[in-house]
């Protein structure tokens, strides 16, 4: 719990920063983001490579971790579907294009301003950043309620880069495979979810 | 629906292809660095000391990407300006699906995946 408040925290602070235009824009542009992903990305593996159970998991699990990434997507679907309940005046299509974002908030925000314009690109945005958020928050009472896919299920397409090392840690590092392999899947997937469901409804 | 006309199939299912495409270098570079860094662990599990350091090292960088994200944010006004009156919905919109997720994926883990020695 102390590790979400100080992620929160640190959020927060970014937040008033970038707001105040205290920082620089040519640190943003120059992706410095990207950089640490990568940074992350390394220090993610030496963890779980110290660690090396990786591979035992798909051993164990064989095709069942193929069925991951897609009940991310059918619950997705089900649970923004639900929410929509309560909001009369939105649209099915509309809900269910955000939800489709599955936390790849950059692309599923640009695709959804692209075909159903700003309001709902804004929505798309906010929300799936929300997704990243709670994952990041929330994954150890996840995994604690709903098993070792629980945060992996959570971050949906970020499972593969941003959200992973909390997965990793609340998880554990077998799960990382998991994790990497379902965000992959999922990643790929949100601009043909995103399009198709408001083609479709 | 104006905005759909000016979209036809084809044109939409080439612009999934390159989206997905453009991501397909970056996850290149992700999956590189990781596996560099699963080897560098292999190599050097035994050095307790760097272990435990390169924890500490990793939630270190997981804060200084979530400022980064809360920087971008506070500069975004398409956030800023619409954080009032679109944020519920928004946030709403993703607490069900992430508890839709944990429900169905829940289901996978409890009933599809193997229990042996977990």
């Amino acid at each position: 719990m102390r590790n979400s408040a100080i992620i929160l925290l640190f959020f927060i602070l970014g937040v008033c920063l970038g707001e105040e235009n205290v920082i620089p824009e040519s640190m943003m542009t120059m992706d410095l983001p990207t950089y640490v992903l990568y940074v992350l990305m390394l220090l993610v593996g030496v963890g779980v490579g110290a660690d090396w159970k990786a591979f035992t998991i798909l051993k164990k699990h064989k095709f069942g971790i193929l069925l991951v990434p897609f009940s991310i997507v059918i619950g997705s679907l089900i649970g923004g579907g639900v929410v929509k309940l309560f909001f009369s005046d939105m649209l099915w299509k509309d809900a269910l294009s955000v939800v489709s974002g599955l936390g790849y908030y950059s692309l599923s925000s640009l695709f959804i301003t692209d075909i159903r314009g700003e309001e709902l690109g804004a929505i798309a945005l906010m929300s799936n950043i929300f997704r990243e958020l709670i994952t990041l928050l929330f994954t150890p009472f996840f995994v604690w309620l709903f098993g070792c896919l629980g945060g992996i299920a959570s971050g949906g397409a970020t499972a593969m880069d941003t959200t992973l090392p909390v997965i990793a840690k609340y998880s554990g590092k077998e799960w990382v495979v998991v994790a990497v392999f379902s965000g992959i899947v999922l990643t790929l997937l949100v601009p043909f979810l995103v399009t198709f469901v408001l083609q479709v409804f | 629906m104006k905005s759909l006309k000016t979209h036809n199939g084809l044109k939409l299912l080439e612009n999934c292809i390159l989206a997905s495409s453009k991501k397909v270098g970056f996850m290149t570079y992700l999956l590189a660095f990781l596996i560099l860094g699963i080897t560098l662990g292999v190599l050097f599990k035994n050095v307790s000391k760097l272990i435990k350091g390169v924890d500490k090292l990793t939630q270190a960088t997981v804060y200084l990407l979530l400022f980064f994200l809360g920087v971008q944010v506070g500069k975004n006004p398409k956030i800023m300006n619409n954080i009032l009156s679109l944020g519920g919905q928004s946030l709403l919109l993703s607490i069900g699906a992430v508890f839709g997720s944990l429900l169905c994926s829940w289901i996978v883990y409890r009933f599809l995946l193997s229990k042996k020695n977990i």
